[in-house]
Parts: C-alpha cells; structure tokens; sequence
C-alpha cells in the first residue's frame, strides 16, 4: 500500500495538470461564449452559441471523449491523447460555464445596462464595467461546482490511456489486489483538492458579498446553493 | 445668443420636429414637436401610459424613433452615433440604477472616465464638486446600499449633470421616492434648472412641474395636447385637461398659479 503511494501521487498530479489546464479552457471559453450570448443580439450567434451548449450538455461526458480520441481518426483526424482529453474536458466544462455566465449577467438586469448607456458609455463599457464587476459574485457558487464536477470527470481520462489518479489506482490494485484500501485512498485525494477548492471558493464569496459587489444580487441566497464534493 | 434670460433671440438647444414612435403596430408618440432654448426647463405632464417616458427614452436613443426628426443646437443628430448622443442629452431614470458594485464618487467618475476621457485626478474632482452641489459632499465613498432613495438618485442626477450634457433629461424622478425624501431631489432638480441646465422634467407632480419649467407640456395618448408658460396650461379651458389637473391638484388651492408664474 504504501509502496504504491509514490505511484498514486504520480496519478494525481497528472490529474491536477488536466483538471487546471481544461479549467483555464472552460473558463475562458464558458466566459468568452457566455458573455456574447448575452451582450450580442443577433440570431446566428445566439443559436450557434446555444446549439453548442445544448449538444456537449446533454449527450454524455464519455460519449464526447471517446469522439475525440477513438472517433476522429475515422475522418483522419488524430488527436494526442494529452490534447483529446485537455479539449474534451474544456469543451464540455465550457457548455456548463457558458450558461453559469449568460444567467449571472442577465440577472444584474437590463435597468443597470441601460443606466451604463444612457450615460454615454459604449456597450462594452457597459457589459465590461457595469455589468460583468456586478455579475461575477454570482456566477463564483456555479463555476466552484463546475470546477469539482471537472475534476471528478478527470478521472475518465484513463479510458483515452491519460496516466491519472484513477487509472493509475486500477494498475496498481491490479498488481497488489488491495482494492479497497487503493480506491479509498484515490477517492481522499479528489477528496482533499475539492474540499480545498470549495472552501476557497467560499472565501473569496464572502470576500465579493463584503466588498459590496453584487449587491444588486441575491448573495444570501446564492450562497445556498450545495456543492457536491 | 445663448443668454438664457433673453426673449425670442435665445439659442434652440433642443428641436424635436413631428417625432412619432411606435412599436409593434401600437403607436406611442405621434407628431410630437416643441423646442427647448438652452438654459431653460420644459416640464412634462400628462396621465400614465400617455408616452413622457417614451419620449424622453427616444430623446436618449434607448428607443429609436420611426419617423420626425431632433436637432442638437441645431444639428440633426441621426447621424450621431449612439454614445456620442446620449452623452451630449443625458437621461436620469426613476429607478436611479446606481452602479452597485462602485461607491458615489466612482458611479460619477465612471462616465467623466469614458466618455470625456478625463484623469482620475480630473475626473474625481470634477466628481466630488458635482456631489457637493447635490448635498453630498462626504458621502463620496458611500456603496448604493449605504445610501438612502433620496440620496441614491441625487448621486443619479450628479451622474448624469457632471458630464455636463447639453440637454439633461429626468424622467419622474422622485415617484420611487418615500414622500418625505421626494424635497430634496426637487431641490436638487431646481438648483440645476436656476443654474441654467436644459432640462426636460416629467413629473407626476404637478406644483412641481409647473415651479421648475419655463414651458409646461401636455402629453395624452402620445400626442402634446397642451404647451405654454405653466400657469397657461393650468388655466387651460379645454375640459380634460382641467379634469387632469383638478385631480392632480386637489389640496393646492389657488397657490398653485401664484407657484406658476413667480419662476
């Protein structure tokens, strides 16, 4: 058992470096994707934006991994496995990010949006500086339970052959047969990161509701929101 | 040219020419015209729904327009871009939407940063002379909701008057208000009229309207039905506007006319 502990460790930080890279990947596309949808008024962007958060939420993690490693180079595309698994987390972390986004901007309401305007701003001082500053303290609750379900998902990147936490387990219990003590210990270590993850979360929550951003928001009730760890 | 107290010879500000709106095949303005000189104050009255917001939101471009034309100083201003027109008419709403993630002073400087492209130095003092003038002077670092309805749409007007627009419009600025907060905003709104600020005022409160303006108008179903010096309008002959102001000015006596012609 603990002659494997140096392996698992191995496991996790390749599990780390996915999680971290797909997270920066989701977060700025969900980010980028969310905020057109709701600043940008025109029909084929709003329908390609919903056409793809509404394909990468509602078919399976799984499915769309498999598509990208073991599908594509059937149209003579082959992607690494690094890539394949960087991309399918991001993308589908993306589609979730994306609505977080769209709905805390749309919730700051159109009276702020229209105070920016009537001043003269441009509209991307507006969405930039009114709008965005107001929404971000409620999109923290959604985007923290985002981040611990991407983590978690990390742990399907084994199927692709991707050396994380999981698979690394399922090798060793494989050479050791001490199953329950090896899946006990890989699941404490998603454990600690997500407890870590959402406890700061919290903070940095806390932080936003003090300084007075967000006030046009609901804080005291966002905060319920559960995140599953 | 421009002074404000001279008769005739005064500068057109503000020239709203057969302005008619509409949405969706229901007409909300119809051949609206009149004109503001610089300096002085039209008040709008009128029942609900019958269009003062429509056309202050179409002065500001928050609507567009379907036909008719407005001149700034004498320029039409179709061809300016949005931001440039709405800096140069500004527009306070009666829900004073203060920036809530900003205190007073950076709810005003936001706009003095970006529009007149002034420094944070420039803009912070521009700022903080412009929250004295509305009474404000130590509260700059206020949040919102630190702040009461009265002050809260004082910051509002300070917003809006510190870019120092050519044309301010305040669209019924104090019926968000608690009744006993609705004084200081009116004191506000006619310090900026006695300064010389060009003013467009809807108001449901009619002593009000008729105090602050130099031109009272008339709004019914979308259309200007009544436009004159206030205690004219008051004293209109015409059978439903008396009945509006019979209704808005039960209590007020005869004070009302003296109010009218003293400004």
């Amino acid at each position: 058992m603990v002659d494997n502990l140096p392996f698992l460790l191995n496991g996790f930080a390749m599990t780390l470096g996915y999680a971290a890279g797909a997270l920066v990947f989701a977060m700025l596309l969900g980010g980028l994707l969310g905020t057109v949808d709701y600043a940008v008024h025109l029909w084929p962007v709003r329908w390609a934006i919903r056409g793809f958060v509404g394909l990468f939420r509602n078919t399976p993690f799984i499915v769309q991994l498999y598509i990208w490693f073991f599908g594509l180079p059937y149209a003579g595309v082959q992607l690494s496995a690094p890539v394949a698994g960087i991309l399918g987390l991001g993308l589908y972390g993306a589609s979730y990010v994306t609505e977080i986004v769209r709905a805390s901007l749309a919730s700051v309401g159109r009276e702020q949006e229209e105070a920016g305007l009537s001043l003269g701003l441009g509209h991307r001082d507006v969405i930039a500086r009114v709008v965005w500053p107001q929404a971000f303290a409620g999109m923290v609750p959604g985007l923290t339970n985002e981040a611990v379900a991407l983590i978690k998902n990390t742990s399907m990147l084994g199927f692709i052959t991707i050396t994380e936490l999981t698979l690394r387990t399922q090798q060793a219990i494989s050479s050791t047969f001490a199953s329950l003590p090896l899946y006990l210990t890989a699941g404490a270590m998603y454990l600690i990161v997500n407890v870590l993850l959402t406890l700061l979360a919290r903070r940095l929550e806390k932080t936003l509701a003090r300084g007075g951003r967000g006030s046009a928001l609901n804080l005291g009730s966002r905060t319920e929101v559960p995140v599953h760890v | 040219m421009s002074d404000s107290s001279g008769h005739g010879s005064a500068e057109v500000v503000l020239d709203v020419r057969n302005m008619e709106m509409s949405v969706g095949g229901t007409t909300i303005l119809i051949d609206v015209s009149f004109q503001l000189e610089r300096g002085r104050t039209i008040s709008v009255v009128g029942p609900s729904g019958s269009g003062k917001s429509t056309l202050l939101r179409c002065l500001n471009r928050l609507e567009r327009i379907s036909s008719g034309s407005v001149l700034l100083g004498g320029v039409h201003t179709d061809a300016l871009p949005a931001p440039a027109l709405r800096s140069r008419i500004g527009l306070v709403s009666q829900k004073f939407a203060l920036f809530g993630h900003l205190d007073a002073l950076a709810n005003v400087t936001l706009g003095l940063r970006r529009t007149r492209h002034l420094s944070k130095p420039a803009a912070d003092e521009q700022a903080r002379e412009w929250l004295n003038r509305v009474g404000l002077a130590g509260l700059e670092k206020r949040r919102p909701h630190e702040l009461s309805g009265g002050q809260q749409q004082r910051v509002a007007i300070a917003r809006a008057a510190a870019l120092e627009p050519d044309v301010l419009l305040l669209d019924e600025v104090t019926s968000a208000l608690d009744p006993e907060l609705v004084e200081e905003v009116e004191n506000v709104v006619l310090g900026l009229a006695r300064s010389g600020t060009s003013l467009v005022v809807v108001t449901h409160e009619i002593p009000f309207a008729a105090k602050v303006a130099d031109i009272m108008l008339m709004m019914e179903a979308g259309q200007v039905v009544e436009t004159g010096p206030p205690q004219d309008v008051l004293a209109s002959s015409r059978p439903r506007s008396q009945r509006f102001f019979a209704r808005h000015l039960r209590g007020w006596g005869d004070s009302i006319t003296s109010v009218g012609s003293a400004g």
